[in-house]
């Protein structure tokens, strides 16, 4: 009786092992985080995973553009570098100008065999400049620091009237 | 001095200060006129653009019609569905492609089928510019007019007379076709179908191709 | 020459130059007065549409709210609210369907004392809820315009366009609740002698204030006033004459001015208080 026992425990362990083995072969895509924050179309973006599982040999993250419903072909498919034991980076160059959006996913191969993560797919909204103005910078509005000065100047002199 | 007038000439003065820095330093004046003034204003008028699909004989770049859709052209006219995987625009407009040609499919699956549509056959596919071969992504490039390389892209081959040539005559349209509600996309489509078929009969007995 | 007659000389002239684009002249300044940019042949923009592109929905564009700002102060400091009377398209359309609530209010004396009353003095100050609620308030929180109602943009823009267009354009979710305020519109301006002038305009209403320190005003030398009221009668914006002291409802119209038997009242142009 004890034996059985033993020996199921021992193969039931086993069972365990090679089960749980197999579970972590899948990778797990712990997190994607991208630099800069707010990217705007034709930017360069750096994309940085971390990735969970053994034996990850090869990682690409594929990027889409799009804008509004419109998606634009071909896709970017970049290989990551690893940069550290979890984590992996590469740089983004976006092409189209018009894109107001873009989705992001990985492709990970491990132990030979190829997941492709876009079902969990994510998006993120490039800032384009508003439609009013055109993004450009106003070097120097010496209009405005004009009325306010004026605008003291004016009300100082208000109130001196009104004293005499 | 009058109190009047000095709070008029220094608002005066101030304004004028203010007005002219801005139109000499900032590019308001052009960014006025051009985002205001130059532009046809649709929520000024309170009307929206009719969306039109245009027919034309000429391909990108005058590159040849694919051989099978050549060859297709002898069936009926021609519907091509292009796709990607993930794509926001593509899965709003498949429920309504499948329920125009009656036609069940899944985004990756490559579609080739003559479909009854009211009488008439067309020649229906549906490419996945991820999954399908080379041959059938080829015509993405061949009939997108806009140029837009953009998915979805929808193409109604058809026939018309090019100065007594019975030649390939098609329309493209993109996206969720400049429409918000899904029953004008589909009457929009179901509108272009309709142009293509009638094309088609017109001319069907004036298209010489041998394979 | 007449002061009315200059008037109608000037109104004429600033309507075509409004409509120059249909030249070819395409500005970027915004007119001081009311009047839509998409009308096909506009020259310029609508101050309003400036200002709502500049705070729409918190997306501050300083430069779209200061620009038709102070070109409307500039405009204000030195003529008030005589573009009302002089420049604006709609005021010379007012002008001419004018004669027809002039008319009624003869007929119909009652119309006459609703007028006086109370209400239209509360009613006046509705154009100030137009400007800062819907053109600038729902532009900032909800997205909703002023120009997606306003009935001058049905006028001038939409009719022309679609008698132009035909067939190319279809109704927005606004055309047809825009099209009741434009008839709305229409019904007050042959009902009200410059209804809208008094009580909906928001350029009216950003002009008004100016009146107060404008260099170009009325004066009324209310001591020798035999009070035969003619002046307030004649007045098309049904303002109190003799007891006015640059009245933000003034349009400086000189009709006052002309009527008056005993000549006390002026169009002053200098800098008198």
């Amino acid at each position: 009786m004890k034996k059985t026992v033993i020996y199921f425990l021992i193969i039931s362990l086993l069972i365990i092992g090679l089960l749980s083995n197999s579970v972590t072969a899948q990778p797990t895509v712990e997190e994607i985080t991208f630099d800069p924050s707010g990217p705007v179309p034709l930017s360069t973006i750096t994309f940085t995973a971390n990735i969970s599982g053994d034996n990850v040999s090869e990682v690409y993250i594929t990027v889409i553009e799009c804008k509004g419903d419109l998606c634009f072909f071909p896709k970017i498919n970049e290989s990551m570098a690893k940069i550290d034991n979890d984590t992996y980076q590469a740089d983004v160059a976006l092409n189209h100008d018009d894109a107001d959006n873009i989705g992001y996913w990985l492709v990970i191969r491990s132990d030979g065999t190829w997941y492709d993560f876009q079902d969990s797919a994510e998006e993120l909204d490039l800032s384009t400049t508003s439609d009013n103005g055109n993004g450009k910078s106003t070097n120097g509005t010496p209009g405005f620091e004009l009325i306010l000065i004026l605008g003291a100047i004016t009300l100082i002199m208000f109130y001196r009237k009104k004293r005499e | 001095m009058n109190k009047m007038l000095t709070v008029q000439i220094t608002l005066l003065v101030l304004i004028a200060g203010a007005l002219g820095g801005m139109l000499l330093y900032t590019d308001v004046y052009d960014d006025i006129k051009s985002t205001i003034v130059d532009i046809t204003c649709f929520s000024c008028i309170k009307m929206d653009p009719v969306t039109r699909i245009d027919f034309t004989f000429k391909t990108v770049d005058n590159q040849n019609h694919p051989g099978f859709i050549l060859e297709n052209l002898l069936e009926g006219p021609v519907f091509l569905a292009f796709r990607e995987d993930v794509c926001g625009g593509c899965d709003k407009m498949e429920p309504i492609i499948q329920k125009i040609f009656n036609t069940y499919f899944e985004k990756e699956d490559f579609v080739y089928e003559t479909i009854n549509y009211s009488g008439t056959p067309v020649v229906f596919y549906h490419i996945s510019l991820d999954h399908a071969s080379d041959e059938m992504i080829e015509p993405f490039f061949v009939y997108d007019k806009d140029q837009r390389s953009g998915v979805p892209m929808f193409v109604m081959i058809t026939l018309g007379d090019n100065k007594g040539q019975i030649q390939p005559y098609y329309a493209t349209a993109y996206s969720t076709l400049g429409l918000e509600k899904n029953s004008k996309r589909e009457a929009l489509m179901r509108e272009i179908i309709k142009q293509g078929i009638e094309y088609y009969n017109q001319n069907q007995e004036g298209y010489n191709y041998t394979v | 020459m007449k002061l009315q007659i200059k008037r109608w000389i000037a109104q004429i002239i600033f309507l075509i130059s409004a409509n120059l684009g249909a030249l070819g002249l395409k500005t970027g300044f915004c007119y001081p007065f009311f009047y839509c940019h998409s009308c096909p042949a506009a020259a310029s923009a609508c101050p309003l549409r400036a200002i709502e592109i500049g705070v729409f929905r918190g997306n501050w564009n300083w430069r779209f709210i200061f620009y038709p700002v102070l070109i409307i102060g500039f405009v204000g400091v030195i003529f008030g609210r005589a573009v009302c009377g002089w420049a604006c398209p709609i005021g010379l359309l007012q002008r001419v369907t004018g004669v027809v609530p002039r008319y009624l209010k003869k007929k119909f004396p009652s119309i006459k004392k609703l007028g006086k009353s109370k209400i239209d003095r509360y009613l006046r100050y509705i154009k100030y809820f137009v400007f800062i609620g819907l053109v600038v308030g729902t532009t900032i929180w909800i997205g909703f315009m002023f120009t997606d109602l306003c009935p001058v943009g049905f006028l001038v823009g939409t009719i022309p366009i679609s008698i132009l267009h035909p067939g190319e354009y279809v109704p927005n979710e606004f055309f047809y609740v825009a099209l009741a305020v434009f008839i709305l519109f229409l019904v007050l301006i042959f009902t009200v002698e410059r209804g809208w002038c008094r009580y909906f305009c928001p350029v009216g209403a950003m002009l008004a204030p100016f009146n107060k320190i404008s260099l170009v005003h009325i004066s009324v030398d209310k001591s020798k006033c035999v009070n035969c009221n003619i002046c307030s009668d004649i007045c098309p914006m049904g303002i109190d004459v003799p007891n006015m002291n640059r009245d933000p409802e003034c349009i400086l119209c000189g009709k006052c001015v002309e009527s008056c038997p005993e000549n006390l009242i002026k169009l002053e142009k200098r800098y008198k208080t």
